[in-house]
C-alpha cells in the first residue's frame, strides 16, 4: 500500500514542508480564533496565555522538553514502519505494553535496590513488552492477512483492558485504579532538583532517533524498508525477504514505542506510577508527527518538539475556561491541512506544466 | 414470563444494532465504490455531538437529525475530495481526520455533558406489532430502528437488483471499465461517498438521540472501528454486514449479563476486540482455505457465501480520468 508520497532529496523536501506549513499552519490558527470567538473566548488571550504557560520559565520549558522525548521515541519507531508501508496504528498498545512492562519491574524496586540495576532492567522489559505487542499485529498481518491497521486498533483496545484490569485488580493500591508510587531508584534522576530534565532520558530519546536515522540512511536494510514500502511486490521479487522485514521493523517499532512507554512512568515528568489511559495518544501523536513530516527522519525532533508545546501550553488555558482538547484538535489540523496544502501545491504545480 | 424476556433482550439487541448497522452500511455503499472512508470513528462522534446539539437547542428531533447527516456527508466528502482531487491518501486523511473529528467533538462537546436528551419516540407499526414474537422484537421500536432496517433492505435491492447498483459495483471493481463504457467514475464516487457519510451522520445520532439520549464521548468511541471491522467480515455484503451487526449486539448483551457474575468488566470489554481480531482472521486468513479442504465440496458455496472476504479490487485507489487530470 502507498503510504504517502515522500520526496527523495532532502532540500526540496525542506522547501516543501516550508511552503505548505506556512499556510497550513495561518490556516489552523484562524479556524481555532474563529472557534474561540465563537464560544465567546478571546484568541489574542488565549495564544498569550498559550506562550506563556508552555515556554515562561524554565520549568515549563524543560517540561516540554521531557514530553517531546517519548513522542520522538515513538514517532523515530513509526519512521521505520511508515517507511516499509506499514500503517503502525498499533503504537498506542505498543505504548501501554511498554509501559506494563517497565511497572512490573517498577513495582519490585525498593530502596535499596540499585538504581544501576533497576532503570537498564524496567527499560529492557518495557523494550520487550512493546516488542512483542508489534510482533502480534506484524504476525496478524503476515501469517492471518488481517489489515494491521484493524489488527493495531484492536489490539490498543485490548491492551488498554489489560492496564485497566492490572490496575483495578492485582496491581491496585489505595481506592483509586493505579499502582502504589514507585520508590526513588526506580525512577530516572533529574539533573537538578528544581526542573523536570534528565539526561539519561534525554540521551534514550536521542539514541533511539540516531539508531532509526543511521538505519534509514546508512544502511542497506534501510534501502530496503524503503523498497517495499514504494511497491513491496516489486521488492519481493527483487530478492527483499519482505516478511521478515515487515516483522522486524514492526519489532523495533515496537522497543522503541515500549521504551516511551517506560518514560511515561519513570522520568520525571510522569507521576512516577501507572495509571489508567497511561499513552494518552502519545502513540498516535507519533503518527501525527511522521505524517506531519511526509517520513523525513531529518524534520522529526524538531516536529515532536513543536507538538510537545501544544500540551504543556494548553495546560494555562483552563484560567481562561478552554478545555485543554484543544490542543489535540490544533495538532490533527495542522497535519491535516499540511497534507491538503500539499496536495494543492502539486495540483497548481501540474496545472501550470500544462498550460 | 421467560419468553418475554427473551423478546425484550432479542429487541434491545435490534435496537442497539440500529447504530451500526446505519454506519457499515453506509461504508459499504462508500467501499463499493472504491473509496475507503477511515474517519468513522471519529465522525460518530462529531455528527452524534451536532445531532445532540442542535435538537437540544431547537427541540427537534428532526432538525437534529439532518445536522448530523450533514456533519457525516460533509466529512466524507472532505475524504472523497482530498483523494479525487488533490491526489491524497485516502487512509491518511481518513485516520488524521478520526482524531480531528473525536477531539473536535470532546472539545465542542464539554458544556453539554449531562444536559438531558430528547429520547426518540416510540412507533408501533399498526398490524405487524401484533404478529407473535416478531412484532415485539421488530416492530413496537422507534424511527431509528426501523430506518436501519429500510437501509439493509435498500442496499441490498440497490447493489445487487439495480442498474446503478451494477455500476457502482463496477467502479470499485474495474474503474476503468465504467468509465469506458461512459460512466463517470469520479463523480460516482462523490456521490456514494457522500451517501455513506451520511448514514454514518445518521448512525451518530441514533447514539445521542436514541440509543442513550445525551451527549457521553465515551458511549460511542470505538464503534465506529467495529462499523468498518463488521463491513470486511461483511465481505462487502449488506446483508452479512447486517449479520455481523447483529451478532455483535447479541455478544456484548451476552457480556454484559456476564458481568453480574463477577467477572472483571476491564477483561469484558476486551471480548468484543478479540473477537474482532478472530473473524478477520477467519473471514481473510488462510484458514478459510484450509477449511474448505476439509470441508465435503457440496458445502463449498454455502462456507464461501458465509465466510469469504474480497474488498473491491478497486479500493483506495485514484482513478486518473482521461482528459481530466
Amino acid at each position: 500500500m502507498d503510504v504517502v508520497r515522500r520526496s527523495d532529496n532532502r532540500f526540496t523536501g525542506l522547501i516543501r514542508l516550508a511552503v505548505t506549513l506556512g499556510p497550513a499552519l495561518l490556516i489552523v490558527v484562524v479556524a481555532l480564533a474563529l472557534i474561540l470567538l465563537a464560544i465567546n473566548k478571546d484568541p489574542v488571550t488565549a495564544v498569550l496565555q498559550f506562550i506563556d504557560g508552555a515556554l515562561g520559565t524554565d520549568q515549563r520549558r524543560s517540561d516540554v522538553l521531557m514530553i517531546a522525548l517519548p513522542v520522538l521515541l515513538c514517532s523515530s519507531g513509526l519512521l521505520l514502519t511508515f517507511t516499509a508501508g506499514l500503517w503502525n496504528i498499533g503504537i498506542e498498545g505498543q505504548v501501554a505494553m511498554g509501559a506494563i512492562f517497565a511497572t512490573g519491574i517498577a513495582r519490585l524496586v525498593t530502596v535499596n535496590t540499585s538504581s544501576w540495576l533497576a532503570i537498564p532492567a524496567e527499560l529492557a522489559l518495557a523494550m520487550l513488552g512493546g516488542a512483542l505487542w508489534a510482533l502480534l499485529a506484524a504476525l496478524l498481518k503476515t501469517r492471518g492477512n488481517v489489515n494491521e491497521i484493524f489488527g493495531g486498533v484492536a489490539l490498543n483496545f485490548i491492551a488498554g483492558n489489560i492496564l485497566l484490569f492490572l490496575l483495578n485488580g492485582p496491581w491496585q493500591a489505595g481506592n483509586y485504579p493505579q499502582t502504589a508510587p514507585f520508590e526513588a531508584p526506580a525512577l530516572l534522576p533529574r539533573l537538578t532538583p528544581s526542573l523536570s530534565l534528565s539526561l539519561p532520558a534525554l540521551a534514550i530519546a536521542a539514541t533511539g532517533f540516531l539508531a532509526v536515522f543511521f538505519i534509514l540512511r546508512g544502511t542497506h536494510w534501510g534501502l530496503q524498508l524503503r523498497a517495499m514500502g514504494r511497491n513491496a511486490r516489486s521488492a519481493f521479487m527483487l530478492g527483499v525477504r519482505t516478511e521478515r522485514n515487515m516483522l522486524l521493523s514492526m519489532a523495533l517499532c515496537g522497543m522503541l514505542a515500549g521504551l516511551a512507554g517506560a518514560l511515561l512512568v519513570i522520568s520525571p515528568i510522569s507521576r512516577g506510577k501507572l495509571v489508567p489511559n497511561i499513552s494518552g495518544g502519545l502513540g498516535f501523536l507519533g503518527v501525527l508527527v511522521v505524517l506531519l513530516v511526509n517520513v523525513l527522519p531529518t524534520w522529526v525532533p524538531f516536529v515532536a518538539l513543536f507538538f510537545a508545546i501544544i500540551p504543556i501550553g494548553t495546560l494555562k488555558l483552563q484560567n481562561l475556561g478552554i478545555d485543554p482538547s484543544l490542543g489535540n484538535v490544533f495538532q490533527s489540523a495542522l497535519v491535516l491541512a499540511v497534507l491538503l496544502a500539499n496536495g494543492f501545491r502539486t495540483r497548481l504545480s501540474r496545472t501550470s506544466r500544462e498550460s | 414470563m421467560a419468553d418475554d424476556t427473551l423478546i425484550n433482550t432479542l429487541a434491545g439487541i435490534v435496537r442497539s444494532g440500529a447504530p451500526l448497522i446505519l454506519a457499515a452500511t453506509g461504508e459499504t455503499f462508500t467501499e463499493r465504490a472504491g473509496v475507503v472512508n477511515l474517519s468513522l470513528d471519529g465522525s460518530l462522534m462529531l455528527a452524534g455531538l451536532a445531532g445532540f446539539v442542535i435538537a437540544f437547542n431547537t427541540q427537534s428531533l428532526i432538525l437534529g437529525t439532518a445536522a448530523a447527516i450533514v456533519v457525516g456527508a460533509t466529512i466524507a466528502l472532505i475524504v472523497a475530495a482530498s483523494s479525487i482531487e488533490l491526489k491524497q491518501s485516502q487512509v491518511a486523511v481518513g485516520f488524521i481526520l478520526t482524531l480531528l473529528c473525536r477531539d473536535l467533538a470532546i472539545f465542542l462537546g464539554t458544556s453539554y455533558r449531562g444536559k438531558a436528551g430528547l429520547p426518540a419516540p416510540h412507533l408501533d407499526i399498526p398490524l405487524l406489532r401484533d404478529i407473535p414474537i416478531a412484532g415485539p422484537i421488530l416492530f413496537q421500536q422507534d424511527v431509528f430502528t426501523y430506518l436501519s432496517f429500510a437501509v439493509i433492505i435498500f442496499a441490498w435491492f440497490w447493489i445487487y437488483r439495480t442498474r446503478p447498483g451494477l455500476i457502482l459495483r463496477s467502479v470499485g471493481e474495474r474503474p476503468p471499465t465504467t468509465f469506458a463504457r461512459g460512466g463517470n467514475v469520479n463523480r460516482l464516487r462523490y456521490l456514494y461517498t457522500a451517501l455513506g457519510g451520511a448514514l454514518v451522520g445518521l448512525a451518530g445520532a441514533t447514539y445521542t438521540l436514541n440509543i442513550a439520549p445525551g451527549w457521553n464521548d465515551s458511549a460511542i468511541i470505538g464503534n465506529g472501528w467495529i462499523a468498518l471491522a463488521i463491513v470486511i467480515f461483511g465481505g462487502w455484503y449488506p446483508v452479512r454486514v447486517a449479520f455481523g451487526v447483529y451478532l455483535v449486539a447479541g455478544l456484548r448483551t451476552l457480556a454484559s449479563g456476564l458481568q453480574a457474575n463477577g467477572i472483571p468488566i476491564a477483561l469484558l470489554n476486551a471480548i468484543p476486540w478479540l473477537l474482532m481480531i478472530v473473524t478477520l482472521l477467519a473471514v481473510s486468513g488462510p484458514y478459510l482455505d484450509r477449511l474448505l479442504k476439509i470441508l465435503p465440496s457440496r458445502l463449498h458455496p454455502l462456507v464461501r457465501t458465509l465466510l469469504r472476504a474480497r474488498p473491491p479490487a478497486a479500493l483506495g485507489t485514484i482513478f486518473e480520468q482521461e482528459g481530466q487530470k
